[in-house]
């Protein structure tokens, strides 16, 4: 059987038929039925992503060995295998991340497909839809499905506010995610971070206005479900909701501001640079060189000046939980 | 530290990845299957994609293209016609995927209105001419009338709700307007739009809408086909089920109903009853045109070329020919006792009722 054959088989046509069902069981509501998808698939996904993020904790709680290890050892092969050896008496498996991301994949691009052959952009489309479903009244007697959700046609591409509310919430989970082990980071990685953050959510903001917006609203509502998930099982690193207030706005209101960071490293900016009165906090935290991100965090500021490079630890003191 | 490189990583490719299936993916476009129609010796059809074309056929049976519109000069782009064609008086009305509505004078193709009317709807369902006006129901939800000769729009008729794609039916002032979302039969006064009566149609109405005496006779996509009876404010008469879909329209002769859906059933019922009289059926073919009745056989066609000339009175097969290269969406003509199929390639083909065999009467040529 050919590839495309075994693809439609497998994944398109069942997908097909169950977003079908499920708009008929949500009342004929496809944007309904695709929010339902997207829970189910999480919660399909939901022991992957579970191990997932129990290997991120675990990640960062040797996080400082392995910098150690980077530390003692410059030759990249003694140190990759110091590394490896490490992961292995840990038993943490760095690959064990990759996991719902790929699987979610697949979804994403079988949803791309079933979401412009079921809500038929064209009448020749609608033609086809018929033999792509199963036999059943209760499938068959429920096209054509309706487009409209909320502001949203959703066969037409996204629109500016569903991409505002991807990017931002791309932008919160990869700020989540990226903040954690910022203290234990190097140069480099911290660089990269910088740009990820900002990358992949105007990457994925594009595929928003290019596809669909039922895709829109999948990704948007699966990215949501994933910040809860990391939110509850990993914690928010040390991402707060007043980080997100820009230093006009703190300056106006009297508010303490923000540490600058280097553009081009991503650290903690010279005291120089910043205004006068959080340039003495500032100062004296730059002394240590994994405050940066730490400062981000306004409430726990002096706390985790002192603190050494545990940025789990800190969530996990967080949440009542020392020393997880 | 690692993981979250491979992380990033992953994230990258996997954004990458999208990136190129999003732009290499093939966005479908709007073809088109408008029906071959014909004005005495001229016939017209779509034989390219978002153009009109006209012209005859010669003693040897080949038909010679005489005039298209748009030109390649006219500097003008139409989506492709799903709407069939209509002629009156020598004039040819079509109206394009995008709402294009362009009448031409059917010896040369000129246009007879000073410009070319945008409605910004998209439009499939056929339009009708009542009078002085032509009726263009969109998918929208609404009809727009326009003026037939100057194509001055000169009202709308119905709410935006719900796409219409069956071509409604006309008589003494009346139209009946099957709607598709909104599954619904109206019946409206041609003159003022109003309203005489709506009917829960029970599913999408899909195919073109049919009169027979006091019945309007409408496939669905919940399988079934129905009479309406318009005398009682359209209450339903009779329903007859189906396995598949009904997107082709019913053919009406004498007392007979022929129908055909696309998991491979044709069909014949009483008229008045909806009994059925025979059922033909053929696994993995899909009638997505109307059958035509020439020459004593009923032909269907199948979308992939597959036609089966079946005994009207019986329903037995009488022969098979499937042709190849041959994607059959558009409506049939039947044209100088041959009956006329336009592919979905630009290809016309004439196919004889009595034994089935076809020749290529025009080849676009891609």
């Amino acid at each position: 059987m050919p590839i495309g054959a075994l693809w439609q088989t497998l994944l398109e046509t069942p997908l097909i038929n169950l977003m079908v069902l499920l708009t008929t069981v949500c009342l004929g509501s496809f944007g309904l039925a695709i929010l339902v998808f997207t829970v189910l698939s999480r919660a399909l996904l939901f022991p992957l992503t579970l191990r997932t993020l129990n290997a991120t904790k675990a990640m960062q709680q040797i996080a400082p060995q392995v910098e150690e290890i980077k530390k003692k050892y410059s030759d990249p092969r003694r140190r990759s295998e110091e590394t490896m050896k490490l992961y292995k008496e840990s038993g943490v498996n760095p690959l064990g991340c990759l996991g719902p991301q790929l699987v979610q994949f697949p979804i994403f691009i079988a949803l791309y497909q079933v979401i412009r052959t079921t809500l038929a952009t064209t009448p020749e489309s609608l033609v086809n839809l018929s033999h792509r479903l199963y036999d059943f009244d209760v499938i068959q007697h429920a096209a054509p499905l309706s487009t409209k959700f909320l502001w949203l046609d959703l066969k037409d591409n996204g629109g500016y506010l569903l991409t505002g509310v991807v990017f931002a919430s791309m932008w919160l989970q990869q700020r989540i995610s990226t903040g954690r082990n910022s203290a234990i980071q190097s140069d480099q990685q911290r660089q990269m971070n910088q740009m990820m953050q900002w990358m992949m959510p105007a990457v994925f903001a594009w595929f928003v206005l290019a596809v669909p917006s039922g895709l829109g609203l999948y990704w948007g509502a699966s990215t949501m479900i994933g910040i809860i998930l990391q939110w509850k099982f990993v914690g928010p690193g040390d991402f707060t909701w007043g980080s997100l207030i820009p230093n006009l706005v703190r300056a106006r209101t009297g508010m303490a501001l923000l540490p600058a960071t280097d553009p081009k490293t991503g650290r903690p900016a010279p005291a120089s640079r910043q205004s006068a009165k959080p340039a003495t906090e500032t100062e004296t935290e730059s002394e240590d060189g994994n405050s940066g991100d730490q400062r981000q965090n306004g409430g726990r500021r002096r706390r985790s000046r002192s603190r050494s490079t545990r940025p789990a630890s800190r969530s996990s003191r967080r949440r009542g939980r020392p020393g997880s | 530290m690692f993981h979250v490189k491979h992380r990033r990583w992953t994230s990258v490719l996997a954004g990458a990845v999208l990136f190129v299936a999003v732009g290499c993916a093939t966005v479908a476009s709007p073809e088109g299957w408008a029906a071959p129609v014909a004005d005495g010796d001229q016939v017209i059809a779509q034989l390219e994609r978002g153009t009109i074309s006209g012209g005859s056929f010669t003693g040897t049976g080949a038909f010679v293209e005489e005039w298209r519109y748009p030109a390649e000069i006219d500097d003008i782009d139409f989506d492709g016609f799903y709407a069939t064609p209509i002629v009156d008086d020598d004039v040819v009305y079509a109206v394009s995927y995008d709402g294009a509505v362009i009448a031409l004078d059917t010896r040369d193709g000129r246009p007879v209105w000073p410009a070319v009317v945008r409605l910004k709807s998209n439009v499939v369902a056929s339009p009708i001419i009542d009078g002085p006006s032509l009726y263009v129901p969109t998918e929208e939800g609404d009809i727009v009338v326009l003026a037939k000769e100057s194509g001055i729009e000169t009202g709308r008729l119905l709410d935006r709700n719900g796409r219409i794609w069956a071509a409604p039916v006309d008589r003494g002032g009346t139209i009946y307007v099957g709607k598709l979302d909104a599954r619904e039969l109206l019946a409206i006064q041609a003159s003022d739009g109003v309203t005489r009566w709506t009917h829960d149609s029970g599913g999408a109405l899909s195919a073109d809408l049919e009169l027979a005496g006091d019945l309007v006779i409408a496939g669905s996509l919940d399988r079934s086909l129905r009479a309406f009876d318009t005398t009682a404010d359209g209450a339903e008469r009779w329903r007859y089920e189906t396995r598949g879909w009904l997107v082709s329209s019913p053919l009406i002769a004498g007392d007979i109903v022929y129908g055909a859906t696309l998991r491979g059933e044709v069909f014949a019922l009483d008229v008045t009853t909806g009994t059925e009289k025979w059922l033909y059926t053929e696994d993995g073919l899909e009638f997505r045109s109307q059958p035509v009745l020439l020459d004593g056989v009923l032909v269907a066609a199948d979308r992939d070329g597959h036609v089966r000339g079946i005994d009207p009175a019986t329903g037995a097969l009488r022969w098979q020919s499937d042709l190849d290269d041959a994607k059959l969406f558009a409506d049939p003509l039947v044209y100088d006792g041959g009956v006329l199929y336009l592919t979905k390639n630009g290809k016309l083909l004439r196919l004889s009722a009595s034994d089935g065999t076809a020749v290529v009467a025009f080849d676009r040529g891609g």
